[in-house]
């Protein structure tokens, strides 16, 4: 990454110079007094002259995110990169721990006015940080002239936005509210990972739907009397991914129904996976007693299938068996696949600069080269198709065998045959509160913690109760 | 005799006045006024007017209409108050009697008095959250518990689909464990500045070990007595970081709040930002406490010797 | 109901219970009869009474041990299982067998939880954290302490029984609004103001003010009185006289409060956005968190014995100053 310093002469970005009518919302003193009915948000920013050139502007931004130690150090090496174009952009960032430790600290950032300049987030967080008037429209920006996607010269080399896997992107703009306001960093999706070796010994065939599924954990039933064929790491994904696959209703936009997952098919679909764990055939996390992740589960052999997420990939890798990668089962023809993965946020209450400087970041940090070197280096899926191609994403790939690093690979090359398969639910203020619920449904269903019905009026309740009257 | 000097006072008072002021008096004005107001948001601090209701909800009284159906709230009138209450009246009472037999136990012997004690007061310089998770470790379906009792491995404590009143009970032996420490210093101490005299008389009467302990040693303990079981109850009342510690989470399954304690409910109100909800919740759990106290000092006035 | 909570929990003095004592009558509910009557139903000789006792004492004294070594044990059990269970694989953790001396010895526990766990930062912002406050603290302490227990002036009952109530709040619903208030001092942009976010709020005590007022008022008054004849000042009285008296509560106080600087978790969580502004409880319960699989006990066990031995540590050389701080509480009713 860094012979690109050389490539990108200061010149080339002093040539960006000249009237840099650059957009950006007015640094309204107090952002958080701004009253929030969703119509604040206008399509059309205010726009600002923005004197002198990018270079010359210090600017000093924070990006939070939930980063282990490894994927830091990638991001490190991108700063320096970065730094090569703008040596007059300091970027700090730092891990606030897990999502919801994030989501905590950026709540109460916002009414003390010391949110950062970006952050990590979930759809559902930015639906909430919204609802406080703290998210900026990135429209302006993406669409600038000067430094929009898709531009000649652009020194950050970010493609346009066509580029972008259509999945992740619409993602940013399934608000209440038109407009884009998280931008896709480090995506993943889920896979079915099963038992190569297992399934090849006894001439099983890999399910495609769920029927399929079911027909074969019930092979490997009596193969194996003791072991659970099939796990599924995230309740909450396998509830919505189901409703999807199904259209079942789950959630909505339309504000005064936005909790629609309280009906009699979900339930049937509920008593259906509750049937199926009642003979011994699936588990999920949130039901597996221990604790365990069915990807570990899987690795200690006492699963022969599981759904994880992509990103971590390296937790369903065993030296014991042959891991075999393939879609997730699908019902009667459906192609759903659920996106996950914390996109980027940037937030109102920033300074023009510091606003720009953090799109300049963004952009360089999805481009084509990094965000495929992000996606080798941490198993989670490039945001652009066009990584996809690219060197490092496919030849200068470093493969041993018999490692996770083989099994990242065979991940990475199955992935772009899903890319069009990709949905997200509606985000809106309470809507992690409605995914962590259904995952709760089910999982208390499963354990016979509660009925049904209850688990339903529960988790309803729940909805109802956390959000505004 | 001593002339009032009320400037010099409040001058020493200055630095408390203002400390309190800010980060005490006003954050609980705050607190009691958000109890009253509808649609209260932190982040923006806007809210839509006065209302009773949050205080119906939390108590399960007044139901929300959503699409057309009544929704009750029963988190804590259901789960939240009954564990808190079991905490309260299970750990408190066991507590009380089990580090009063070591405290009684402790003054009678000579050999090894001081090693002792230093043992039965080091779970005080511990961190809830840090043992929380060595108890969570000896809690697991493959840990120490289930080992030492002969129970059949895995039997699930607080794991995942755990049975709550499994999970309740494991909470209560590491409370327990946790409270001993401070309870027997203080009826230590307590037994220590008991008159030698009165012993002796026992002595003289030949009253037995136990009549001793329960004709001399309790009463004249009433003092240390009172002041433990207020301190505790009102501590009991408030456990949350033990089960944070021990659980992590607010039950024995995702989206189950089956583990919830009244402090817990209010910690989690903040971070879905149901905070009228909470702290219609805190007002109620203050009440409790003031009327619990009240009761406390009312029947054990005649009962405690000073 | 009269609710005067001063009174209540100001019980008396220990001079003026003193005095109580020893008016009180020898205790009544023993009678002299019982002693006869064990005596008939005996049927026994002084002799055989004396040598009876004795075995009594004997078996009574054997049974007072056992009790008290099974329950040390008990207290110590998990201390054991802490340290044991840092050193073990995760597969003997989670062995049906299980074992009270690891299989192998895991030093390299220790090791990765260095590599994910940075305790030396955390280590020098928590004493940085905790010395502060605890300076802070000492001098609001004393001041405060001196004006409730020597200075006379209106409104003083009122105030000390408001400070009283405020230790049955739950603190909790105070996070929030503080929050937003320290932000609004413009604490949270750097580590001087978040340290200071960490610091100030701590700067105030209602436990230990009453427990420091409760050891002024023991000083006889006749030291205020010899000091006024002399000339002395208040301020003169206080720092001479006072706090050179009070000095082991006051130790105990500051030894109290650093632990209660290692052992805050909440808020310095909240305040704390970066992780080298971290404290070290913070550092325990996020190091661990986002790793998949199955908790790894080994490295939580590991990382929990590096938070809880330096505690251990001033436990053992502050174990007088300490045990007496907090047994003192309860003596004053």
């Amino acid at each position: 990454m860094k012979n690109q310093k050389s490539r990108f002469p200061s010149l080339l970005v002093v040539s960006l110079i000249g009237v840099l009518a650059l957009v950006g919302c007015n640094r309204s003193g107090d952002s958080s007094s701004d009253t929030t009915s969703g119509s604040s948000y206008s399509e059309e920013p205010p726009i600002n002259e923005y004197e002198g050139n990018l270079l010359e502007h210090e600017a000093s931004i924070t990006f939070w995110h939930t980063m282990g130690a490894a994927n830091r150090a990638v991001l490190d090496q991108m700063i320096t990169g970065f730094n090569a174009i703008y040596p007059n952009i300091t970027i700090t960032h730092a891990s606030q721990g897990d999502y919801d430790a994030l989501r905590d600290k950026v709540s109460a950032a916002i009414p003390a006015g010391t949110t950062p300049t970006m952050a990590y987030c979930y759809p559902d967080h930015v639906a909430d940080y919204m609802s406080a008037g703290a998210i900026q429209n990135l429209n302006p920006y993406i669409n600038s002239t000067i430094f929009g996607l898709g531009l000649e010269d652009d020194p950050t080399l970010a493609g346009p936005v066509s580029d972008f896997i259509p999945g992740y992107w619409q993602e940013g703009r399934e608000y209440m509210t038109p407009g884009t306001y998280s931008v896709p960093f480090s995506k993943s999706t889920e896979l079915m990972f099963y038992n190569k070796t297992f399934f090849d010994a006894h001439s099983l065939t890999v399910p495609t739907s769920w029927e399929q599924l079911i027909a074969v954990a019930r092979q490997i039933k009596t193969i194996d009397p003791s072991s659970t064929p099939f796990g599924y790491d995230s309740d909450a994904n396998w509830f919505i991914t189901l409703c999807e696959q199904m259209g079942i209703p789950y959630t909505s936009l339309n504000a005064d129904e936005h909790f629609l997952f309280n009906n009699d098919q979900a339930k049937d679909m509920v008593e259906m996976i509750k049937g199926w764990y009642d003979e011994g055939l699936i588990t999920t996390q949130g039901s597996s007693p221990n604790n365990a992740y069915t990807s570990t589960q899987f690795t200690e052999g006492k699963l022969y299938m599981t759904v994880g997420s992509t990103g971590g990939t390296r937790y369903n890798f065993s030296t014991n068996f042959e891991v075999g990668v393939a879609a997730v089962p699908q019902y009667q023809g459906s192609t759903k696949i659920i996106s996950q993965g914390p996109s980027i946020t940037v937030f109102k209450r920033a300074t023009d600069a510091e606003k720009i400087a953090a799109w300049l970041f963004y952009k360089w940090i999805s481009n084509t080269r990094n965000s495929a070197v992000y996606s080798v280096l941490s198993g989670y899926n490039p945001v652009r198709s066009s990584s996809f191609e690219t060197d490092v994403y496919t030849t200068n790939r470093v493969v041993t065998p018999g490692t996770e690093s083989e099994l990242i690979a065979d991940v990475a090359a199955f992935v772009p045959a899903i890319e069009d398969w990709y949905f997200v639910s509606p985000a809106f203020k309470g809507s992690s509160t409605a995914r962590e619920e259904v995952g709760g449904i089910l999982a208390n269903v499963l354990l016979g913690l509660k009925s049904i019905d209850d688990a339903f009026y529960d988790a309803l309740v729940a909805c109802v109760f956390s959000s505004e009257e | 005799m001593e002339k009032k000097n009320n400037w010099k006072a409040w001058l020493y008072l200055a630095p408390v006045v203002i400390l309190t002021g800010v980060f005490i008096f006003y954050p609980l004005i705050n607190t009691i006024g958000i109890a009253f107001l509808k649609n209260y948001n932190y982040l923006t601090g806007t809210s839509d007017g006065f209302t009773l209701d949050n205080f119906g909800y939390v108590l399960g009284i007044t139901p929300r209409m959503y699409m057309g159906i009544p929704l009750y709230y029963k988190d804590v009138i259901q789960i939240a108050v009954p564990n808190t209450l079991l905490i309260v009246f299970v750990t408190v009472p066991l507590s009380i009697i089990i580090s009063l037999l070591i405290a009684v136990g402790l003054n009678s012997i000579k050999w090894f008095k001081k090693i002792l004690q230093t043992i039965f007061f080091i779970p005080y310089v511990t961190n809830a959250i840090a043992v929380g998770m060595v108890f969570a470790v000896i809690f697991d379906g493959f840990g120490l518990w289930n080992y030492l009792f002969g129970i059949a491995m895995p039997t699930y404590w607080i794991d995942m689909g755990a049975d709550p009143s499994k999970a309740m009970f494991a909470l209560c032996v590491y409370i327990i464990w946790h409270s001993l420490p401070y309870k027997i210093l203080i009826f230590l101490s307590g037994l220590q500045n008991i008159d030698k005299q009165y012993y002796d008389a026992a002595k003289i009467d030949s009253a037995g070990r136990f009549k001793t302990f329960a004709n001399v040693t309790v009463p004249l303990l009433s003092p240390q007595i009172l002041y433990i079981m207020i301190t505790s109850f009102i501590g009991a009342f408030k456990e949350y970081s033990s089960v944070m510690g021990l659980l992590g989470r607010s039950g024995t399954a995702p989206g189950n709040n089956n583990m919830y304690t009244i402090v817990f409910y209010i910690y989690d109100s903040i971070a879905v930002n149901k905070v009228h909800q909470g702290a219609a919740a805190a007002v109620l759990l203050f009440i409790i406490i003031l009327a619990f106290t009240g009761i406390q000092f009312w029947v054990s006035k005649k009962r405690v010797h000073y | 109901m009269k609710f005067d909570l001063r009174k209540m929990l100001n019980l008396k003095s220990s001079s003026e219970r003193a005095d109580a004592r020893r008016e009180r009558p020898q205790y009544k509910s023993i009678d002299t009869k019982s002693m006869t009557l064990v005596l008939k139903e005996g049927g026994l000789t002084a002799v055989q009474m004396e040598t009876l006792q004795k075995i009594m004492k004997v078996i009574s004294m054997v049974l007072i041990y056992a009790f008290l070594a099974v329950m040390a044990v008990i207290i110590l059990l998990p201390f054991y299982w802490m340290i044991i269970t840092s050193l073990k694989t995760n597969t003997e953790i989670r062995a049906s067998q299980q074992t009270f001396w690891p299989e192998v010895v895991m030093w390299s526990n220790y090791v990765d939880v260095f590599d994910r766990f940075d305790f030396a930062t955390y280590l020098v912002n928590t004493l940085v954290v905790g010395i502060l406050s605890t300076i802070g603290t000492l001098f609001t302490t004393i001041f405060a302490a001196f004006a409730f227990a020597r200075l006379q002036f209106k409104g003083k009952n009122f105030l000390f029984t408001l400070l009283l109530a405020t230790m049955m709040i739950p603190g909790e619903m105070m996070v929030i609004t503080n929050y937003i208030t320290v932000a609004n001092f413009g604490w949270l942009k750097d580590q001087t103001g978040v340290f200071a976010a960490m610091i100030v709020p701590f700067w105030i005590s209602v436990f230990y003010i009453y427990l420091l007022r409760q050891n002024f008022l023991q000083i006889p008054n006749e030291l205020y009185l010899a000091s006024k004849v002399d000339g002395k000042t208040d301020w003169n009285y206080l720092w001479k006289v006072m706090v050179p008296l009070s000095m082991p509560t006051l130790i105990s106080i500051f030894i109290l409060k650093l632990m209660g600087a290692w052992n805050s978790f909440v808020w310095p969580n909240l305040v704390a956005d970066k992780q080298e502004y971290r404290l070290i409880t913070n550092g325990l319960r996020s190091s661990f968190s986002t790793t998949a699989g199955e908790p790894e006990y080994a490295l939580q066990m590991a990382a929990t014995v590096l938070v809880t031995v330096p505690l251990l540590l001033l436990f053992i050389f502050f174990r007088k100053y300490i045990m007496k701080g907090v047994g003192r509480a309860g003596i004053k009713g």
